[in-house]
Formats: structure tokens, C-alpha cells, sequence
């Protein structure tokens, strides 16, 4: 191909991208214009220092890709110019558009297909961060389709309607868009109904444990009504084993969900590199010493999911939950109470999903080894500091609170194994679809108002202690409600709301 | 604060009117409420100084949640200290309590009892003779004091100093005809003259509920009038596997032949009942027989 005519007046190209913004991607204009002056390519329109590099790597591919770079001035402009862009999803673009303002691609298509992907310096494509986020963007703008990199195929593929190219470096790419040539071998599309539908995955089973009958049905409880758990007990009871057991309890993924959760991982750039979708329901075990910017979400410019939203739709295990940072729980709280959290940086706002079940372990007191609460030598003062870090507001939104107790020799050969996973989900299938049913014909109990005279009667004669607020008081209705509903029975009666205070008793003393 | 919607007032011809309260020199003619009904279950007051002592504050915690067991109900006065250990101990009770201010009922003095204040409402009742708007002037409190001595059968003093509103309680109480009990304490401890005084000037001492209410010659009563409790057969099933020796959930569960969340339930009742003790770990336990420790 040789190079056109230059003319004295500058040379111009215009495709389309998408910037990434939180869960979002928004269509990004990348124009090229191509001028007199000493050779030079820049990128304005607030690039972040990962697209400021992007002229080097997109320079180094075009030239080993066998196209010539033209020796001019280059500017690029991605608009809208007061959007921050991070990321290197615009190299593709910047390199096909310098092409197409150069004269060497030819391609009436062009500004019908938004353009992802990161160049490697040897034209290659490497994988981006939100190819899914991409691709609905795409459709959502109305384009015909969406070029990206070969590996990002496969999440990308899960939005129809529209077309999606999987490129493997940037020859396929001018390919498709100059000629029309798809590039060989583009796998045919599943969708996540049919993922799911085929999916074996099978996490770790509830049968793997002895005893601990009160924590278990805990467990089931808030998989039924979508409560959160706090379990307190010695080290080495089996805590973090339950804990990694609760979504295997929890009813599989709706589609929908599925695609809210890869949503997340694909933004996140966890989404493994052959899978397409998020099949079972997440689990995550962020450590103690997490900073509140990786558990809510963070970083700059442009902020990322955090892992209260790598556990939506899924759970969230805090081990050792009184000795994260006070200002890492206090940031739970409303997380917890909406299922999204914002993150603000600067001048970017972003909204990311964060609906979890939150299961929270603790020790009973400070004393190293197994001794528990039976004898414990720990000060009194620092077992007061201990507990008091959990503070009133967050364990007010800890629906259920159980103890698991360290099992003597004896009553592990007496206890068998709880039941298997697929048992219990069962039940908590059966219970959210009769609290569904439920649902279209009388509202949820909003609280303590709305129970029966005898059941408040019961209520106050129970918990006239000074812990209960009154928040805690309609939880507790709540819970009872899940219960009532795992019962699959309409009325909620006084079995329901005692097993139901049986929970919710703050498990260490709180005088 | 949303108290002063649900206030109301009572005055002295009303049922509801306290009747011990009628029977002092110059009762109040209008009480401000808000909260439950004040019923007419017999009323102690249990007051003492704002600057107490630890022991003070666990004493007055302990003996209003025991006199609260045995269908007492509490009045105080809501301040700092052992007022605030009172009622607290008579929420914890599960009895009833009446809390007496100095000022309007949507003012909460002082302001840190927001939450007790919200408690109160909730299972008991807040009094005033103060309109709302009052503001808690100084000379409110000794005149506010008449009416937790008034509404009382006797005043528990638990710690005072000698000079304290505390003090005034009592002894407005001995001028109503009522009974005085004084709480012993430390003799090096300011807050214990208050009390000692007392005893010294014939107050009766007391040093467990029961021997208050035995002054009042209520403890045979209030004991023969409560039925035995009637165990639903669940619970009986529960009671009868149960030991001293602390058990499993799980254990108990499949000795009674139930699921466990039955058995879960169960046991919360038995417990309200006071017959299982939760014991640290996980397990559950017969409660030692009702007045055994006590019995002579």
C-alpha cells in the first residue's frame, strides 16, 4: 500500500471507542488528526498516565504490524475531552485511526464499530479490563458491533443483538474492518441462560461438617431471607469452613445475576481468561488488614470495584471481623443497607452494585490457642476494646448472631455430618419462591407494628433488655419472617419469633 | 423528638392516676405521659447520687432488675448514675419502669439517655408534671422528687451524698408515711454517708431484693400468686433431656426427637422462663432450682 499524497492541510479520522467508568462504558470519540510539523503523537482529552503511553505501544505495533507510520505530527483527541480516561483499551483505536487519517485503511465501516483493545508492541491484542461493560455500550449505542481482543471473546459474546469480533492482534483487526474479513475460527456464542443451564460447578459441600447444628441453620436461614451472619466462636470450631460452604447453600444464579456479578469481574480484571461468565456465586475472603479502598472500592483517577462488589450476589466472609479497621466497617454500613456503594474520586462518581451476604467470624475473646470462652485470661479492659470495635450500628445490621462452640472429642464422635449443600438449597429455594408467591398477594412485615397483639405482647415481654433498638427490634421481625418462611407457613407465629431471638441476642454479654 | 406526639395527660379524678400519689399533700393535678399505661402494680422507688460508684451502680442495677422479676415496678428519676442503673435494671427485668423528669417531655435531660429515654417509652412510662417545652430548671428537681416518693410504696436509697436530691426523696418519703430502705456501702466512700445516715436514723437495710420485699410483706404474696408455669409439651420434652451439664444444641435437639430449629425456639421460651441457662460456648444447660442459692 503506498502512502497517499500528503496534502498541505491536515489529514483527519474519527472512530469510535468506550471509556470504562465505573460498571459503565461511555462511547468515546477518538479523533486523529494528522499535521505538518516534526513527527509526534499525542493523546489530549485528560488521559491518565496509562493512555499517555499509549503513542509508544500503538507506534511500535502499527510498525511490526508491516503498515508504515506516518512521520508527521499526530494529535489525538478523545472526546468528550472533560471525561477522565484510564486504561489501555484506546490503543486499538488510536492505531486504526491513524491508519484510517493516513490513508491506509479504507474502511466504510469504521464509524459503525466501537474499537477496544491493548497493543502489545508487537501488534498482538492483549486482553482489556470490562470487555462485557464494552460491548453493552456498544449495543447500547446502536453500533453494529464491537471489535476487541480474541480473549475477551468469550464474556463479550454474551451480548446479542449486536456483532462481536474477537481480534488477535491488529492485522485480523484492519482486516475485518477494511475487507469484512472475520477473522477464522470466532467460537459460536453461548448465552448465559445455557452456561448456567450447563454449568457442573460444584463448590465445597455443607456435609463436610460435624455438628454445629445452631450455626448451620444460621446459615440457611440467611440464604433464605438474605440476612447477614456473624458466627463467634474459639479458633478452629469451623467458622471459615461453614463460611465457604454458605454459597453452595445459597439457590444458583439467575442470568441475571450472572451477568450483574461478571460485570464486576470483568471491571475488576478477575475474570479468569477462559471463562465466560461468573457460574457459581461468588465468594470472597478479603483479610483483616484490608484497606477500606480495596473493600469498598478505589483508586485513581478512576475507581474500581472493591470486594464488597466482587461478592455481589454472593458472600462476603470478614474472618476476624473485630480486628478489621473501625473505618473499614463503618464504610459497610451503608453498602449494607442499599446493596450498591458510590466511591467518589476527584471528580469522577460511580455506583458499584455491592448486594452480598455478609458473614462475619470472630474470636470470643483475645486468648491465643484454643482455650475460648471457658478459660479465657484475657484483661478485662482489653476484651471490652475488643468487642466494643464492633460497633452498635453495624451489628444492628448483623441480622443473625450465632455462637459455634469447639466440639468436645466426645460429641464429634457423637454428632454426624450436617446435611449435603443440595439439601439444604433445596429448602432455601422452596422458601424464596414461597416468600415470591407471598409477596404478590401481602407486603413483608415492615416491623414490630405490624404483628399480631399476642406477638407483641411475647416481643416486649422478651426483650425488654436495654441492647434492643428499635431497628433491631424489626430485624428481628424479619428474621422471623425468613424463618416463617423457610416453614413455608403465611402467619408468623411465637415458635417463629422465638427461634428468631435465639439469633439475635448479642452472643457475648453487653453489659 | 417524636415522644411529644404520643403524650398525653391524666388528671387527678383519672383512673389512670396514681392512686399512692393522691394520698400526698399537694399532689400534682395534671400529669404529662408518655409510654405505656401506668398500671397499678405496686411501685418502689430506687434512687440514689449521680456521681456513683461502680459497686453503686451494679447494686442499683441488680436489685431493680430482682424486684422487677417479682412484678415490681421502678421508679426514678432518669439522672446520671444510679437513677439510670435503675431503670436499666428494671428494663432488664422485663418489668415495667417509670421515669419521673424535671422538665417537658420532649426534652431529654440529660440528653446522653436518649436511648434509655426511647427504652422507657417503649416499655414503660415517662411522667412530668411540666408541660412540654419545660426546660429542666434546678429548682424543678426537689418538687419532681414529691412525685417519685409520692407514687412509691418505699424509697431504696442506694448511694447519696448527704446533702443530695436523693436525700430529699427520702426523706419526703418518711413524711409521706412511706417505707425507707438504705443500701449499705463503703464506710471510707462519700456517696455511703447518705445511706448510713439513714440507717443510723432507723432506716431499714437492705441487701437483696428479697429482703425488701419481705419488709413489705410481699414476698409470700407475690410468690403463691404466681401459677405454676404450664409447659407446652415441647417444652417439657425439652426440660427433660436437659442436665446440669451444659449441651449441644445439636444434642438436645435429637434427644428430643426435633428439628433443631424447634428445639432453638423451645429453649429461647424456657429460657424467658428462667428454667435453661445459656451457658459461654454454645450450649445449654437447667437453670439451678429458683431460690436454692438464697435459701438459708
Amino acid at each position: 500500500m503506498s502512502p497517499p499524497a500528503v496534502s498541505v492541510h491536515g489529514m483527519f479520522a474519527k472512530v469510535s471507542s468506550v471509556a470504562v467508568v465505573g460498571l459503565d462504558a461511555r462511547p468515546v470519540d477518538v479523533e486523529i488528526d494528522i499535521g505538518g510539523g516534526l513527527p509526534d503523537f499525542r493523546v489530549v482529552g485528560l488521559p491518565s498516565a496509562a493512555v499517555k503511553e499509549a503513542p509508544r505501544r500503538v507506534r511500535a505495533a502499527v510498525v511490526n504490524s508491516g503498515r508504515q507510520w506516518p512521520m508527521r505530527k499526530v494529535t489525538a483527541s478523545l472526546a468528550p475531552g472533560d471525561l477522565r480516561k484510564d486504561g489501555v483499551l484506546f490503543d486499538l483505536p488510536l492505531a486504526v485511526g491513524v491508519l484510517a487519517a493516513f490513508g491506509q485503511l479504507n474502511s466504510p465501516a469504521l464509524n459503525r464499530y466501537g474499537l477496544v483493545g491493548e497493543l502489545a508492541l508487537d501488534g498482538s491484542l492483549r486482553p482489556i479490563r470490562g470487555a462485557l461493560a464494552a460491548a453493552l455500550a456498544a449495543r447500547d449505542q446502536g453500533w453494529d458491533g464491537i471489535v476487541l481482543p480474541r480473549q475477551n471473546l468469550p464474556e463479550a459474546g454474551l451480548v446479542t443483538g449486536i456483532q462481536v469480533i474477537g481480534a488477535a492482534d491488529l492485522s485480523e483487526a484492519l482486516a475485518f474492518l477494511g475487507e469484512g474479513r472475520v477473522p477464522g475460527d470466532q467460537p459460536g456464542r453461548v448465552c448465559a441462560a445455557e452456561m448456567l443451564r450447563c454449568s457442573n460447578y460444584v463448590g465445597p459441600d455443607m456435609s463436610d461438617v460435624r455438628g454445629q447444628a445452631q450455626a448451620l441453620r444460621a446459615l440457611e436461614i440467611a440464604a433464605a431471607g438474605s440476612h447477614n451472619v456473624l458466627m463467634v466462636g474459639p479458633p478452629g470450631c469451623g467458622k471459615t469452613m461453614m463460611a465457604q460452604r454458605m454459597p453452595g447453600i445459597m439457590p444458583p444464579l439467575t442470568e441475571e445475576e450472572a451477568i450483574e456479578a461478571t460485570r464486576v469481574w470483568s471491571v475488576a480484571g478477575m475474570l479468569p481468561i477462559d471463562q465466560a461468565l461468573i457460574i457459581g456465586r461468588p465468594f470472597r475472603a478479603p483479610h483483616h488488614h484490608a484497606s477500606a479502598a480495596a473493600l469498598i472500592g478505589g483508586g485513581s483517577p478512576l475507581p474500581r470495584p472493591g470486594e464488597i462488589s466482587l461478592a455481589h450476589r454472593g458472600v462476603l466472609f470478614l474472618d476476624e471481623l473485630p480486628l478489621f479497621s473501625r473505618l473499614v466497617l463503618e464504610a459497610l454500613r451503608q453498602p449494607l443497607e442499599e446493596g450498591s456503594v458510590r466511591v467518589v474520586r476527584q471528580a469522577t462518581r460511580v455506583e458499584f452494585p455491592a448486594a452480598f451476604c455478609l458473614v462475619g467470624a470472630a474470636n470470643p475473646c483475645l486468648c491465643p490457642g484454643p482455650s475460648g470462652s471457658a478459660g479465657c485470661a484475657c484483661p478485662p479492659g482489653r476484651l471490652d476494646a475488643y468487642r466494643s470495635r464492633l460497633s452498635g450500628p453495624l451489628l444492628d445490621r448483623i441480622d443473625l448472631q450465632v455462637e459455634v462452640p469447639r466440639l468436645t472429642p466426645d460429641e464429634l464422635f457423637d454428632l454426624e455430618p450436617a446435611e449435603s449443600s443440595a439439601v439444604i438449597r433445596d429448602r432455601v429455594i422452596a422458601a424464596r419462591a414461597f416468600r415470591r408467591r407471598r409477596l404478590e398477594i401481602e407486603k413483608d412485615p415492615a416491623g414490630v407494628s405490624d404483628l399480631a397483639p399476642a406477638l407483641r405482647r411475647f416481643l416486649r415481654h422478651a426483650t425488654s433488655s436495654a441492647e434492643d433498638s428499635a431497628r433491631g427490634m424489626d430485624r428481628l421481625v424479619k428474621v422471623a419472617r425468613s424463618i416463617a418462611d423457610l416453614a413455608l407457613t403465611d402467619e408468623i407465629d411465637e415458635q417463629h419469633l422465638a427461634e428468631a431471638l435465639q439469633y439475635r441476642r448479642p452472643v457475648w454479654g453487653a453489659l | 423528638m417524636g415522644g411529644f406526639m404520643t403524650s398525653r395527660t391524666i388528671r387527678r379524678r383519672d383512673a389512670e392516676y396514681p392512686a399512692l400519689l393522691r394520698e400526698i399533700p399537694g399532689p400534682p393535678d395534671l400529669l404529662w405521659l408518655s409510654g405505656t399505661r401506668l398500671d397499678a402494680a405496686p411501685a418502689l422507688a430506687v434512687v440514689g447520687s449521680r456521681k456513683a460508684s461502680r459497686y453503686g451502680l451494679e447494686a442499683a442495677f441488680w436489685l431493680a432488675k430482682e424486684l422487677s422479676l417479682s412484678g415490681i415496678t421502678i421508679v426514678s428519676g432518669m439522672a446520671k448514675g444510679i437513677d439510670a442503673a435503675a431503670h436499666k435494671g428494671a428494663l432488664a427485668g422485663g418489668g415495667t419502669t417509670v421515669a419521673v423528669l424535671g422538665c417537658g417531655l420532649d426534652i431529654c435531660y440529660p440528653a446522653r439517655h436518649k436511648d434509655l429515654l426511647r427504652q422507657i417509652k417503649h416499655c414503660g412510662t415517662v411522667v412530668t408534671e411540666y408541660p412540654p417545652g419545660t426546660r429542666p430548671l434546678p429548682h424543678h428537681f426537689p418538687v419532681r422528687n414529691r412525685i417519685i416518693a409520692g407514687m412509691s410504696l418505699g424509697v431504696v436509697l442506694v448511694e447519696a451524698a448527704p446533702a443530695g436530691g436523693a436525700m430529699i426523696t427520702a426523706r419526703l418519703a418518711m413524711e409521706f408515711g412511706r417505707e425507707v430502705f438504705a443500701v449499705p456501702g463503703a464506710v471510707h466512700s462519700p456517696v455511703s454517708r447518705g445511706p448510713h445516715m439513714l440507717v443510723r436514723d432507723g432506716a431499714r437495710l437492705v441487701a437483696s431484693a428479697d429482703q425488701i420485699l419481705e419488709d413489705l410483706g410481699m414476698l409470700r404474696s407475690l410468690q403463691t400468686d404466681q401459677p405454676p408455669p404450664v409447659l407446652h409439651p415441647d417444652e417439657a420434652r425439652v426440660l427433660s433431656v436437659l442436665e446440669a451439664e451444659p449441651l449441644l444444641l445439636d444434642l438436645i435437639a435429637r434427644r428430643a426427637g426435633m428439628p433443631v430449629s424447634t428445639a432453638a425456639a423451645v429453649l429461647v421460651k424456657l429460657e424467658l422462663q428462667s428454667l435453661v441457662s445459656r451457658r459461654p460456648g454454645g450450649r445449654y444447660a437447667a437453670a439451678v432450682e429458683a431460690g436454692a442459692d438464697q435459701s438459708p
